[in-house]
């Protein structure tokens, strides 16, 4: 029974918010957000401690397993760092404030239940349970994109958001519903078994529909359009969530069709993942290098990120798993260190340019440091984490025999040094002109800036996580089933 | 007469090119379209198409066990919740700017 | 013979109206129309389900697809104007490039399906009750149930209604009831970040 609870406390806690907004006034709304905070806390805590990393549920219809356990914590932690940044702009405690961004309670528990929708993702083991949770971790995050009831930009963003995510939606439930047909099964363990060795035309068509909605999901090149205008256009604090968030859910929602349910052709399909992994990665990168928004930037470097991840699907699972769950580890601690100083800086000044960042150093070195660990992390320099999780996935694709590949990422991460350093080069070496007045300071965001930035510098000195998620991965796949 | 048209009763592959069809014609529609609530239209028509998909394989390849229908239901749910939410950020966008065509949405650029 | 003649005869006679009104809500240019069509389309996709024999979901798709999301359709586009916007502006070019991508997506797609052999079981035993049979299923909490799925659709529909309410109300003004800070007009910059403070007590109380 244990391995729900967590869920149940998310999901308690958002309920609690929810109705707890409606006997509340402006002054008392300020509590929700350490409400929100706590839930996730507890829920954090009780996986860490008393949850097993394996079990099942409802009669197998809900499992627990050890890289599940990864995700969930990484949800988790995703969504409570978002809520620690989106406080200062929710609570009006923003020096330039944000308008049009109200109804707190129905902000945080909508939050909460797109945290449902992920963790229930990755414990999902038939169809019906996987297009529903993901749609349930998509649909609060389209909400939340058009947060801002003033600005058209936030509800342009949400708009695109929709019709794009119906449109993944469509194409996953046509495959989903071509491969019951196949099967005549929703659970993925019978899909995989009955799928194995099937090469009917139907498969394929199936693959391609299923694999295009994961598309949409990670960003993939074809389908990355709009992605930048809703990161863009979203409020900040959205774009921070759902810039680390929804990348995840994409990732484990490529884990389940990958590994549970196309696990015997994945190898396969090595040299169709390494062209889109080279698109996206090129792609993302090109662009990044043109943009003066700092968001539009951030999107770009999360579309090339995403190139990154595919390298993992290349090799043998027991490397590739262990490297991606490194990776998003490390990309959700950096990305979020780097939003959280972009929303401190929008919340502070107003401005969102990169050229704004203009002096930063001097008038809060903290913060500049803190980015700019950050944006170094993302670029991989050594010995950051960003440089050992890259390392782990450029070596996966080399071992594959895919050298090109490799070069070309190696190529895509030194431009992506020079575009980053751009960002850097702003707050420390570009001449101040005029006297930049001393930004102050959010304990919130600096909270979560010192918290993230820790691991950001650390994680990849130290070999114990990457060696924690190994094990789990080995006695993950032990007890995958073998199609 | 009667016995043509009795012989020529439509099985699985006249039923599936039906939802194929269908679902072309969504995506055509996806891809022409300029406004925004037309083109979740054309989204509503892929999905219709998806849960008759679902229907039509629990009816010919199961023997009744309604597997396909529960998954059709939850299809048409989801439409609904789809639907629900882009049609309000459509009215909320309306009333910020005036137009829901979603090509002269451009406000967003680099 | 002649019920299996029957089949034939509405199974062409929906498809080809299904597919015709299909093909009208996505090219005609009145939007209001092009509801209308979809409306119908829906329909008669669900004397589609009952030729299927799933009255059940015939009833769900004439209340949820008709009843709901086409009403919410025609509603956005009166509330928005949309039928007078869309008459402007036809792209030949967008229309050509997407007809010739559906068209191949269709040709494609109907190949896989038309070359690959879905098992095929025929019906034994005598019309099971599929009511009966899809409520046990969606609260089954056994190895074959959907109460998972089933619970979170529920929470799915929750976060759509709290949602579609929070951001398609009108910004309010200020002072008014259920508001939050956030949505005062007025002033971008204030002397202090403890803006917080500047909020009349008791203001948003219920």
């Amino acid at each position: 029974m244990s391995i729900i609870i967590p869920e149940i406390i998310v999901l308690a806690t958002a309920f609690a918010i929810l109705i707890a907004d409606l006997f509340m006034n402006e002054r008392t709304r300020v509590y929700l957000a350490p409400a929100a905070v706590a839930g996730l806390l507890l829920a954090l805590a009780v996986m860490v401690v008393h949850t097993p990393a394996s079990g099942a549920l409802i009669g197998g219809r809900f499992t627990m397993d050890a890289a599940g356990w990864w995700f969930k914590i990484l949800f988790m932690i995703s969504a409570l760092i978002a809520v620690l940044l989106s406080m200062d702009t929710l609570d009006g405690r923003a020096r330039v404030r944000v308008r049009g961004m109200g109804f707190r309670g129905e902000y945080y528990s909508i939050l909460l239940f797109s945290v449902v929708g992920m963790m229930f993702l990755v414990s999902a083991r038939d169809l019906a349970t996987l297009f529903v949770s993901l749609e349930l971790a998509t649909l609060p995050l389209f909400v939340l994109a058009a947060w801002r009831r003033d600005d058209p930009k936030s509800g342009e963003a949400g708009l695109k958001y929709v019709v794009l995510g119906a449109l993944a939606s469509a194409f996953i439930v046509y495959g989903f519903g071509i491969l019951y047909g196949l099967t005549q099964s929703t659970d993925l363990e019978t899909i995989a078994q009955r799928l194995a060795g099937e090469r009917a035309p139907a498969f394929w068509l199936a693959a391609a529909l299923v694999l295009a909605g994961a598309g949409f999901k990670l960003t993939i090149v074809p389908f990355h359009m709009w992605a930048a205008d809703v990161y863009q256009g979203a409020p900040t604090p959205v774009t921070a969530y759902l810039s680390v968030g929804s990348k995840a859910a994409g990732l484990a929602f490529a884990f389940q069709v990958f590994y549970r349910i196309f696990g015997d052709a994945l190898p396969h399909w090595d040299m169709l993942i390494a062209i889109f992994a080279a698109l996206t990665m090129t792609l993302g990168n090109l662009v990044a290098i043109v943009q003066h928004d700092i968001k539009r930037f951030m999107a770009f470097s999360a579309i090339s990120q995403a190139g990154y991840f595919l390298l993992g699907f290349l090799g043998a699972a027991e490397e590739g798993v262990p490297a991606m769950l490194f990776y998003l580890l490390v990309y959700i601690f950096s990305n979020l260190a780097v939003f959280a100083c972009i929303i401190w800086f929008e919340n502070e000044t107003g401005k969102g340019q990169i050229e704004d960042y203009r002096g930063l150093s001097l008038s809060n070195p903290l913060m500049a440091l803190g980015m700019t660990l950050a944006l170094f992390s993302l670029a991989g320099i050594p010995p950051l984490s960003g440089f050992v999780g890259k390392f782990f996935l450029f070596s996966i694709a080399s071992k594959a025999g895919f050298h090109g590949l490799v070069a070309v990422a190696a190529v895509n991460s030194t431009i992506s040094l020079y575009y980053y350093l751009r960002v850097v080069r702003q707050m420390y070496i570009e001449p101040v002109d005029e006297r930049v007045p001393a930004p102050g300071s959010s304990v919130s965001i600096g909270l979560s800036l010192a918290l993230l930035s820790v691991p950001v510098a650390i994680l990849g000195i130290l070999p114990t996580v990457y060696e924690g998620i190994h094990a789990a991965t080995i006695a993950w796949l032990a007890s995958m089933p073998q199609g | 007469m009667i016995e043509l048209l009795a012989r020529h009763s439509p099985g699985l592959p006249e039923w599936l090119t039906l939802c194929v069809v269908l679902y072309s014609i969504g995506l055509y529609g996806l891809l022409t379209r300029r406004n925004a609530i037309a083109m979740l239209m054309a989204v509503e028509i892929m999905l219709n198409a998806a849960a008759l998909n679902f229907v039509v394989f629990d009816r010919f390849s199961t023997n009744q066990q309604a597997d396909g229908q529960v998954m059709a239901l939850f299809v048409i749910v989801m439409a609904a919740a789809e639907i629900v939410v882009g049609m309000a950020i459509v009215v909320a966008l309306y009333r910020m700017r005036g137009t829901v065509d979603i090509n002269q949405m451009n406000s967003m650029r680099g | 013979m002649i019920s299996s003649a029957v089949y034939t005869v509405m199974f062409y006679g929906l498809s080809a109206a299904v597919i015709l009104l299909a093909v009208l809500a996505v090219n005609l240019r009145q939007l209001l129309r092009a509801a209308l069509a979809l409306m119908g389309m829906l329909s008669l996709s669900a004397g589609l389900y009952v030729l299927l024999h799933a009255e059940f979901l015939a009833g769900v798709q004439v209340l949820v697809y008709i009843g709901g999301i086409v009403v919410l359709i025609v509603f956005a586009i009166m509330l928005t104007r949309s039928s007078e916007l869309l008459e402007d502006h036809p792209r030949p070019l967008a229309q050509v490039l997407g007809a010739l991508l559906s068209m191949f997506f269709l040709f494609v797609a109907a190949l896989a399906l038309r070359d690959t052999r879905f098992p095929v079981q025929v019906q034994t035993g005598p019309p099971v009750d599929d009511v009966r049979q899809i409520g046990l299923l969606l609260l089954d909490r056994g190895a074959t149930g959907y109460l998972v799925p089933f619970e979170l659709l529920s929470l799915l529909l929750l976060v759509a209604i709290i949602g579609g309410t929070v951001i398609a109300r009108k910004v309010a003004p200020p002072k008014q009831p259920f508001t939050t800070g956030g949505d005062a007009r007025g002033e971008t910059i204030t002397e202090s970040a403890r803006t917080q403070r500047d909020i009349v007590p008791g203001e948003g109380a219920p």
